[in-house]
């Protein structure tokens, strides 16, 4: 008997991976379609096209944040290359503290004004802790942020690995509770 | 005319199914349309999409419904009616006085 459940790892990357408020409208459709299919193939070109297909939709519909968000990008690679460079470990790790901060900064800016411009409900982003008003999303960014230039730094400074090691655990501990705090406030 | 109000392919060939699907216009319908007529194959994702500008622009309408899953219901407006029939007149009047292609009938 052939199974007419579709393959689960493309349903479950388009529904993390995909964006958008027809993502869901994509999913149900795609299910629909691949009973009177029946075919793997298909579903996964579907599912791997939808993923870039939602992603430049939502990109289309943010024009002004996508110039901002190439700056950003471009000051990332800037850092990184200024870590990667033969400056003094003292204001590597200045400049990277520095950085970081604006970038957190910048990018939290970037994200509460894409949510008013989209105007669209989307309870991952919505979630705050009210103390900091910083948003989930917006926390897994700076960590993942904070960990590449951690790892940069300690390409050349193995001494500092037992800091950054606790800073790291920090961060993921960090991201822990807002993820747990959203699960359960919600 | 501004620049990006003009109808593409693929926002035509849906406006065109949305007429032709009336009340029963959603994603697996819609993207059947242009598959059976032109034999290759729709990304369902392209398909909302091309439907989502075209709301953008009040070409069509959508009203989402809740049932066992998500759907969403499109329809054309008057005003991608009106589209519709102002793409068709332009490509007429372009074919106008065009020599016949091989194989093409009148």
């Amino acid at each position: 008997m052939t199974s007419k459940r579709p393959p689960r790892l493309a349903t479950w990357l388009l529904k993390h991976l995909g964006s958008g408020p027809s993502n869901d409208a994509v999913l149900g459709d795609l299910a629909e379609r691949y009973v009177q299919k029946d075919s793997v193939m298909w579903y996964w070109r579907q599912t791997m096209k939808a993923i870039p297909v939602s992603f430049i939709r939502e990109l289309q519909g943010v024009r002004i944040p996508i110039g901002r968000s190439l700056g950003i990008g471009f000051l990332a690679l800037t850092v990184i290359a200024a870590l990667l460079s033969n400056m003094d470990p003292f204001w590597k790790i200045g400049l990277a503290a520095v950085l970081g901060g604006v970038f957190v900064g910048v990018w939290m800016f970037w994200r509460s004004n894409m949510q008013r411009n989209l105007a669209v409900s989307n309870t991952l982003v919505d979630v705050r802790i009210d103390s900091s008003k910083i948003p989930v999303r917006g926390g897994w960014g700076a960590g993942i942020l904070i960990f590449i230039l951690l790892a940069g730094v300690l390409v050349e400074l193995p001494e500092l690995r037992l800091l950054a090691a606790m800073a790291i655990l920090a961060g993921m501990a960090f991201g822990g509770i807002l993820f747990l705090w959203r699960r359960y406030h919600a | 005319m501004r620049r990006g109000e003009y109808l593409g392919n693929f926002d035509l060939m849906l406006l065109l199914a949305l007429m032709r699907l009336g009340d029963d216009a959603y994603g697996v319908t819609i993207a059947q349309e242009p598959e059976t007529q032109t034999g290759r194959e729709v990304v369902v994702a392209s398909v909302y999409a091309t439907l989502d500008r075209l709301q953008g622009r009040r070409l069509g309408d959508a009203t989402p419904e809740r049932g066992g899953r998500a759907k969403r219901y499109f329809r054309i407006t008057g005003a991608g009616l009106r589209e519709v029939h102002n793409a068709r007149r332009s490509l007429v009047s372009l074919r106008t006085g065009l020599p016949e292609l091989k194989g093409e009938k009148a």
